[in-house]
């Protein structure tokens, strides 16, 4: 679980587009179906059934690698700072978090036709300092999550 | 020699996915965020669905063992498919 301080609040939690997971599962989903379609329409022995869910068994695996991988990718907008937790394969996860006082500068990108109809985007979150940028990739409503960042920022510049 | 090759492909099949799930399983645990039920919700459906093919695959390869010759040459028609949304299959 990500650790916040005792005074810090969850404002907002983002993960990509629903439409991205879709995307990525699809083509596995495609070969499930193709290989139940194969082993549905044609005439086969009990070998090649076997070899069917044995495949169809490891295309499962991998949409679960797939849902863990899109879940556990999130950006946690909070009162004090954003935080990025991003899990890369299974054994290799990356915490990190920029305060909100340490932005700079707040893009939004909408690339291509998709990105425009579905409503998602990238922010660029620059940052002052040695602190590296984060970056919001294909995140739902992303001028909402905007006005989210600036007004957390003039929030806590206020507080202090 | 099929039916040895068969059950070493069933187990490493299955050892790779039970390792998959219990890593799976950590990971939501330690690493969950808020709000990721739906995420949950997924991954057991597909934990239960590897189960079943499980038990499924076990089945056929009982059906293996079974053959005596080459499986090309054989007919196989047995009642696992009436509970699976297969169909039948005819000499």
């Amino acid at each position: 679980m990500i650790e916040l301080n005792p005074k810090e609040k969850i404002i907002l939690l983002r993960r990509r587009h629903g439409l991205i997971l879709i995307l990525e599962i699809l083509p596995v989903a495609l070969m499930i179906f193709g290989v139940l379609a194969a082993l549905t329409f044609f005439d086969t022995n009990v070998i090649y059934i076997f070899a069917g869910g044995l495949v169809i068994q490891l295309l499962a695996a991998a949409l679960m690698i797939m849902f863990t991988d899109y879940f556990l990718d999130a950006w946690v907008i909070t009162n004090e700072r954003v935080i990025h937790a991003e899990l890369r394969g299974l054994f290799n996860r990356i915490l990190s978090s920029l305060p909100h006082d340490k932005v700079q500068d707040i893009t939004v990108v909408t690339p291509g036709i998709l990105a425009t109809f579905f409503h998602f985007g990238d922010i660029q979150i620059q940052s002052a300092g040695a602190v590296p940028q984060v970056i919001m990739k294909q995140v739902p409503e992303p001028t909402e999550v905007k006005s989210v960042l600036l007004e957390a920022q003039q929030r806590l510049g206020r507080e202090k | 020699m099929v039916f040895t090759v068969s059950a070493i492909a069933y187990f490493l099949v299955y050892g790779f996915t039970l390792l998959t799930a219990i890593i799976v399983v950590y990971h939501f645990n330690r690493f969950g965020i808020r709000r990721d039920y739906p995420g949950k919700f997924f991954i057991g459906a597909l934990m239960f669905i590897s189960l079943v093919l499980a038990v499924i695959n076990l089945q056929l390869l009982g059906e293996i063992s079974e053959l005596k010759t080459l499986p090309w040459q054989i007919p196989v028609d047995f009642n696992l498919f009436k509970i699976v949304p297969f169909p039948s299959i005819s000499p």
